[in-house]
């Protein structure tokens, strides 16, 4: 699927004169860039240009929201063998933790002996109930750090621990408190540009104005309407602040929505607000299904529409096909209920941990089962600073050594997996990240999770695990009222209510040919642990503003 | 950006020593007092052309006067960020590790188990020192990428170093060329090209050239049984490129062309090439920080021209340079602070106020216009012998001759302070850690009248202004401080010195010469006078038989400095008989000093 978008990305070869206008500007620049206008393109070519006038010792901060929209970004700026130079490809938590909290935090706080690791406020068994009340409340508020949360947070850190949801408060602490931090920075880095800044934090929001104040050259893209994450504290009214500072941002847009048929975009575009003007349309692609039972009497419709919809919209891999849920609950049963081939991905513990071992597990899976992956590839990843040849030929080994295992037993290799984690990051060794590691591979469910998708798998996920990416076909699922819109949204205010809207919206985009919403006459709702059949109603996102014309 | 410090221990000869380094740097010291050595501990950590296994240590590495398993060489560079252009690059790299005050640390640490052990290094980096350790280790030199140290040796094997460098200069500069210049360049090459092919068709026609293959194509064809082949002179190449890549370098003065001759002018165009390389106009970016170190560069040249070096390299170069020298030249072109005077002792090799030091530029600063006249030899002495005149000078050369004590092989420096004055020696060889001892006259001077006295036609009073000059040498050179210096004024007759004041001058006679500080009996000519000399000096100024001291001091005083060269010349085998004189004391107690420090070196080995 990624696949397409490369192909069609390149097939474009030229950028648009939107495109252009942001690429030669030599300022700070916020961007608004509706699905699909060829957001990662541009910011490639940003990069690209930047990176060819630089001498060695300087590069660009290129922030993603996952790491895998990071490697995806890095990939494609480095297209044509360019040299990254001494640019920083990361999320935004990875940053702090490795330019900011882990070589300038010891300066102030002093050295310890032991190895620092990132742990959560989950991790009840090491934090004190006490600290964890005033910790928790601290991270609910918008402000920086007190002197009492600093003495706490300074306690655990000579016990050796940092909390990952202060990591951003404590990150600005050290930024302000550093002088050398400030002129590593501002000698290292001449850009930064963060990606989906309609969900950014205020931690992420301060540091990036704390960076332009240093004098680098701040891009900030993003997109209001595809703000999905408020519930974890992000906020799209950062964006919008940046785009209110007019003296110091010029405001672009990438208003082309290319990747979807018009529409779609129509249909998108109508979703969002009753007014807007329409674009001509030939055909329509926009349909819905209101099918009688639950998700598993959906899932045996798919089944039986499927190979028609394929001819008639000339798609042969099933990979190229999204089947799009709200949540684990309707995700589960159209994947216990499906029978054409698909893959359920979902996210494994592992995946979800910041610990960096975790990272290079996950790394490591995923070369184990991609065959077409290079090792060079792998090195080229993780092995940033210069390592003695002998430890990158036993990381080699071991890398080659797991692939070749085909009798499954990951179990008894993990001391393999281990050393590679050793070698490459001596001094973050991570129990949690190891027994982690041991519980994906005890399940064969987990480990096929990081098999590289075959063609013929058609791909099931949630909205927001969606983000970003995009399908020749979409199956837009959990239309019910009480599931999007949610019964907190409903009950909510505004804000909550757009979140939904959005979250619909992100579905609808990520169809390029066709896109099916599909609703049904009854759900299963997940009560308190046990699946309960109720009555189902359309949600009212379909008879919005019309919207019934617009589809069929 | 500039290395500030070295802190060495435990290696080669040095035991623990703490060398402070400016900008411009000087190190001076006699041979095998660790010069090399000291550079060489900067190259462990900063030369990126030494191989990893140079970096492995051997026994020999180890400072061989203790039990020492551990070596450390710790490399302190500050003022990173002062010229912000060219500091950009270490701090983007390196920012990690500098601290808040602009200073970066790296450590080199190497050890074994056993003398002839398992041994092992490795590398530290950190933005403070006590923060060094605390820090993982590195395992490789990274920085030297952009941090490095650029060396050249004393021993330089030029040729082979100009046919390798002649070659990059040449692509350098035909790198640097705009389109116009290239498409000119072209057509000259073109028709260069085109002359070349012309000379060897014409050196084909020379019929020695022909005849003289002749026979020898003759007989390898019998060889050969093969028509086909034959050998013939050929000028060479006509590849344009090979040719102008093989073109000499040579001399020329105005149309005359010379070769490259001589080790100094060779040495010259060595440097010279070798900064070219090294210093290339600034670019927009620099991506590298290169500290220079120089190992004797006044090889082969000239005194005039080895001053003239030295400031080439002081102002030519905007980076750190490092120069270590024997030559008092190029001493006299630095700045007294930029100065590390290496000395051994029973504690290894230390530096001089621990190397560049401002205590020795306000030193020096105190005296001003009378620097100038020092001789620089005396920086590189480790025992100045402090006389009055030209006359002492000269006398106590020959003389050591004759007690065969080599002044060279000792390093001793026999200095007359005539126009500057004892204390200037003293209070800056002092600092350097020179062994002084001094000789001075035993003058005794009028005392200063107020007007009232003199008309009053009162007596002028005297002052014994030797024994006052004495005591103000012995209390900068020594710890025990004479403070009593009252009773040797206002002393009524000259010629007739009061009893208790004899008795205490010769206790202060006696203090002295504990001290290393010597007084004249009256003055040099008299005291050589009262010598068993005697008849010798009677014999050479063609004086009556039976002359008295008195004058015999008046004729040598008539005519100074010259005579006494003569007479020194003429009576020398004379001299032994001063062996055990008062006047021959100084000059042995300078041989006892450094031989006792040897001695005590030796000692404290067993």
């Amino acid at each position: 699927m990624s696949n397409t978008t490369l192909i069609n990305q390149l097939a474009k070869k030229e950028p648009t004169k939107e495109q252009i206008a942001i690429i030669e500007n030599e300022n700070n620049r916020v961007v608004i860039a509706v699905p699909g206008s060829g957001k990662t393109y541009t910011l490639s070519l940003i990069i690209k240009n930047t990176l060819s006038d630089l001498p060695s010792y300087k590069g660009v901060i290129a922030i993603s929201y996952t790491n895998k929209a990071s490697d995806e970004l890095k990939n494609r700026s480095l297209e044509g063998s360019i040299d990254h130079k001494c640019s920083y490809f990361g999320t935004i938590d990875s940053f702090y933790n490795n330019e900011i909290i882990r070589p300038f935090l010891p300066r102030i706080w002093g050295y310890i002996s032991k190895e620092v690791q990132i742990i959560d406020f989950k991790n009840v068994e090491i934090i004190d109930p006490a600290d964890l009340e005033v910790l928790d409340k601290l991270n609910k508020k918008i402000c920086s750090l007190d002197n009492q949360a600093l003495n706490i947070l300074k306690k655990y850190y000579n016990k050796g621990f940092i909390f990952i949801e202060l990591l951003g408060k404590l990150g600005l602490f050290v930024l302000e408190h550093s002088l050398s931090l400030q002129k590593y920075l501002k000698a290292r880095y001449t850009h930064i540009i963060v990606d989906e800044y309609q969900d950014s934090g205020e931690e992420q929001h301060l540091l990036f104005l704390s960076l332009v104040r240093l004098g680098i050259i701040g891009i900030a893209v993003g997109d209001i309407d595809q703000s999905i994450f408020r519930w974890a504290g992000k906020d799209p009214q950062y964006l919008i602040n940046l785009s209110k500072q007019k003296n110091n941002f010029k405001t672009f847009t990438l208003s082309r929505n290319h990747r979807c048929h018009p529409s779609i975009v129509n249909y998108s575009m109508r979703l969002l607000s009753p007014n807007v003007e329409l674009c001509k349309v030939e055909e329509n692609r926009v349909f819905s299904w209101n099918i009688i039972g639950s998700q598993v009497e959906i899932a045996k419709r798919i089944d039986e529409l499927l190979p028609k919809i394929k001819e008639k919209y000339n798609v042969s891999n099933n990979s190229d096909i999204g089947l799009l849920v709200r949540n684990d609950t309707s995700g589960s049963i159209v994947n216990k209920n499906l029978v054409t081939d698909h893959k359920y991905i979902k996210s494994t513990t592992l995946d979800s941990d910041s610990n960096i071992w975790s990272s290079i597990f996950v790394d490591v899976l995923f070369f184990i089962f991609n065959d077409k992956q290079s090792i060079q590839s792998f090195i080229d990843k993780w092995i940033i600073h210069d390592l003695a040849q002998k430890i990158k030929s036993a990381i080699i080994k071991d890398l080659i050594y797991l692939r070749k295992i085909n009798d499954g037993n990951f179990l008894d290799n993990i001391h393999i997996f281990k050393n590679i984690a050793q070698n490459l990051y001596p001094n973050q060794y991570s129990l949690k990240s190891l027994n982690l590691l041991k519980s994906v591979l005890e399940n064969e469910n987990n480990i096929y999770s990081y098999y590289p998708i075959k063609n013929n798998e058609l791909q099931i996920m949630t909205l927001h695990k969606a983000k970003g990416l995009e399908f020749d076909i979409v199956f837009h699922l959990d239309l019910y009222n009480k599931v999007i819109p949610s019964k907190r949204a409903i009950d909510g205010n505004e804000l909550d209510k757009k979140e939904d809207l959005n979250l619909h919206y992100v579905g609808i985009t990520r169809a390029k040919k066709c896109c099916l919403l599909v609703t049904s006459t009854q759900n299963y709702v997940n009560y308190q642990g046990k699946l309960n059949l109720w009555n189902a109603q359309p949600s009212i996102f379909l008879s919005i503003n019309n919207l019934p014309s617009l589809r069929t | 950006m500039y290395i500030s410090q070295v802190k060495i221990k435990g290696f080669r000869n040095f035991k623990y020593a703490v060398i402070n380094l400016n900008p411009k740097s000087l190190i001076i010291g006699p041979n095998d007092v660790g010069k090399s050595n000291l550079i060489y501990a900067l190259r462990i950590v900063l030369d990126k052309s030494l191989s990893e296994s140079s970096l492995e240590p051997s026994d020999s590495d180890f400072y061989v006067k203790e039990d020492t398993n551990e070596m450390l060489i710790t490399v302190k560079f500050s003022d990173i960020q002062k010229d912000p252009q060219k500091d950009e690059c270490i701090f983007s790299r390196l920012g990690k590790h500098i601290s808040d005050n602009n200073e970066l640390f790296i450590r080199y640490k190497a050890w074994r188990d056993r003398v002839g052990g398992k041994k092992d290094y490795t590398f530290f980096i950190a933005e403070s020192e006590e923060n060094l350790e605390k820090n993982d280790p590195i395992d490789c030199r990274y920085y030297t990428k952009y941090l490095n140290l650029e060396y050249v040796h004393s021993n330089r094997d030029l040729m082979n170093y100009l046919k390798k460098e002649k070659s990059k200069i040449l692509e350098t500069a035909r790198s640097r060329r705009n389109d116009e210049t290239t498409k000119q360049d072209t057509i000259v090459e073109s028709n260069i090209k085109n002359k070349l092919e012309e000379v060897n068709t014409e050196i084909n026609k020379l019929s020695y050239i022909k005849s003289s293959t002749c026979c020898f194509n003759a007989e390898l064809k019998l060889l050969n049984q093969c028509e086909t082949e034959s050998i013939e002179f050929n000028s060479g190449s006509i590849d344009t490129n090979k040719y102008i890549n093989n073109l000499d370098l040579v001399s020329k003065f105005g149309d005359k062309t010379v070769n490259l001759g001589g080790d100094g002018k060779a040495n010259q165009i060595f440097l010279t090439m070798w900064a070219t390389k090294n210093n290339p106009d600034i670019p927009e970016y620099v991506e590298e920080i290169k500290i220079y170190c120089i190992e004797e560069p006044e090889a082969h040249l000239h005194p005039h021209k080895q001053r003239n070096l030295a400031k080439y390299l002081t102002d030519r170069f905007n980076s750190q340079i490092i120069l270590t020298t024997h030559s008092p030249q190029i001493a006299c072109e630095f700045s007294p602070n930029s100065m590390v005077k290496l000395y051994d002792c029973s504690k290894g090799s230390l530096a001089s106020q621990n190397g560049c030091s401002s205590i020795i530029q306000e030193t020096f600063d105190n005296f001003g216009y009378r620097l100038n006249i020092i001789p620089a030899e005396a920086f590189f002495s480790d025992l100045i012998f402090l006389v009055e005149g030209v006359s002492e000078v000269l006398f106590y050369k020959a003389l050591a001759k004759v007690l065969n004590i080599s002044l060279d092989s000792l390093n001793i420096s026999i200095l007359s302070v005539e126009g500057i004055g004892f204390q200037t020696y003293i209070d800056i060889f002092s600092k350097l850690n020179v062994r002084i001892v001094v000789r001075t006259d035993n003058d005794i001077v009028q005392m200063k009248q107020s007007k009232a006295d003199k008309e009053q036609g009162i007596l002028p009073k005297y002052r014994l202004s030797g024994f006052e000059r004495a005591i103000k040498i012995n209390n900068v050179l020594n710890q025990d401080k004479i403070n009593n210096i009252d009773n040797l004024k206002n002393i009524p007759d000259k010629d007739s010195i009061p009893d208790e004041i004899i008795t205490y001058t010769s206790q202060l006679r006696q203090i002295f010469e504990k001290n290393n500080i010597f007084l004249s009996k009256k003055d040099f000519e008299t005291d050589l006078a009262q010598t068993e000399l005697k008849d010798e000096l009677i014999e050479f100024y063609e004086l009556p038989e039976e002359s008295s001291e008195v004058d015999i001091v008046k004729k040598m005083q008539e005519k100074k400095g010259i005579n006494i060269y003569e007479f020194l010349e003429n009576y020398k085998d004379s001299l032994v008989k001063l062996i055990n004189s008062d006047m021959a004391k100084p000059l042995t107690k300078c041989q006892e000093i450094l031989f006792n420090e040897s001695v005590l070196e030796c000692l404290t080995q067993l």
